[in-house]
């Protein structure tokens, strides 16, 4: 066999290797619906704008929340706020709280606020954190991160600000600060 | 007539008043200066004006500081109560005890191991009460007033800062050994508006360097330059 017969024999084989290979490759690939049953077609979400939400106890009403946007899941019931602006009735005191991003969970009821949450009281009380949670079973208002309450001459800074009794009575803790008087 | 140096008493009985006072204006409010109290844990109530403070409790009034391992203070009543290795310490004036309690801003009461410094000048005894608004401490229990000077010890002490007046019942004993001075008696009183004026009565006694007296009832009378003339009421044994 001539030298140039050898070249081509092996340039032939070399062919045939990749071809084969390419081959395997593409024949060894699972299908589609071995790997993935079904595609999830994701939580089924309405959206409203400009939408109060409420909630009532014994005929009174708890609060009410007013968001620009509002994104509520239709399976659970779950809903979150945009630029979220809230109403607690507290006994003879009304709480407005104002906070960029809100979550109402509907099976504990509970409300979420967060973004940098300002709430201001009827009585000119004003009470800053990073987030804010309503406890419905507990009736309690729980600031966390950065809290600062300011109510008459009293001031109270700490990590977690727990708000309770129609506003009344309160709880501090993580580098809990309480000040009378003008500091 | 016996000489006995000045300052022994008259520094003894000042060292509790200005501790004591020092004190009362950290955990009181007498003025319209911020209180502050901080904690682990800090709860206010608003409906009774009752704070509490749980866990690495440090108070703050003007320039008066008060650490303990809880604290109460009734906004509304001005009623305070701070426990747990108290610490407090305003200017040169540093008290130590296990509790300190307040009562309607003016009523003060020092409780367990209470130990008071002031420069050179300390108390030691087991309870202090002082009323602000009267300026009157109370030892119930005695204790040992010590100064540079000396000291003085008796079962019961009382004394009226208005009138730099203080009485020392039971087992009374003041020593300068600076001075080389004893007395004692049954009860000591100092009268600092009266020239410093000390009474010693009920087998009373002092001695100085070589001098001894003996009485039911000695008064000395410290003049100008730290000296004293010391009397008997009844001829008195030397």
């Amino acid at each position: 066999m001539s030298m140039e017969k050898k070249m081509k024999m092996m340039l032939m084989l070399a062919a045939a290797a990749f071809i084969g290979g390419i081959a395997w490759v593409v024949l060894s690939v699972p299908k589609e619906e071995n790997i993935k049953e079904a595609a999830d077609p994701g939580p089924r979400l309405m959206e409203y704008s400009s939408n109060t939400i409420r909630e009532e106890k014994d005929g009174k009403l708890v609060w009410e929340i007013y968001a620009e946007q509002s994104q509520m899941n239709v399976d659970t019931q779950d809903t979150v706020f945009q630029n979220v602006t809230g109403k607690y009735y507290q006994g003879d005191k009304l709480i407005t709280i104002k906070a960029p991003h809100g979550l109402y969970n509907s099976k504990t009821r509970n409300v979420k606020l967060d973004g940098g949450v300002k709430a201001v009281t009827s009585d000119n009380e004003t009470l800053d954190s990073s987030a804010l949670e309503w406890v419905a079973n507990e009736g309690k208002l729980i600031a966390v991160g950065k809290a600062k309450l300011v109510r008459q001459s009293v001031t109270i800074m700490a990590e977690r600000i727990e708000a309770a009794d129609e506003f009344n009575v309160f709880k501090a803790q993580g580098n809990a600060h309480i000040v009378k008087g003008k500091e | 007539m016996k000489s006995i140096q000045k300052k022994s008493l008259a520094a003894a009985a000042a060292v509790l008043m200005l501790g004591i006072s020092g004190l009362a204006s950290v955990g009181a409010e007498p003025s319209n200066a911020p209180s502050e109290l901080n904690g682990d844990v800090v709860e206010y109530n608003a409906r009774t004006g009752l704070m509490t403070a749980d866990g690495h409790v440090v108070l703050k009034h003007n320039d008066g500081v008060a650490r303990g391992s809880h604290a109460e203070y009734n906004t509304k009543t001005q009623d305070g109560l701070l426990t747990g290795g108290v610490v407090a310490d305003q200017g040169n004036t540093h008290l130590t005890c296990d509790t300190v309690r307040f009562v309607s801003g003016t009523q003060f009461v020092a409780e367990g191991n209470v130990h008071g410094t002031q420069e050179d000048k300390s108390y030691e005894g087991p309870r202090a009460e002082y009323s602000s608004d009267t300026e009157y401490l109370r030892l119930p229990a005695g204790g040992t007033i010590t100064t540079a000077d000396g000291s003085f010890t008796a079962d019961y002490m009382e004394g009226w800062m208005k009138d730099n007046h203080a009485r020392g019942v039971g087992n009374a004993y003041v020593t300068s050994p600076k001075r080389n001075f004893e007395g004692g008696g049954d009860e000591a009183e100092y009268f600092g508006a009266e020239s410093g004026k000390v009474v010693l009565t009920g087998n009373a006694w002092a001695i100085q360097d070589n001098n001894r007296l003996k009485s039911q009832r000695l008064t000395v009378y410290l003049d100008d330059q730290g000296k004293a003339q010391t009397t008997a009421d009844e001829p008195a044994e030397k």
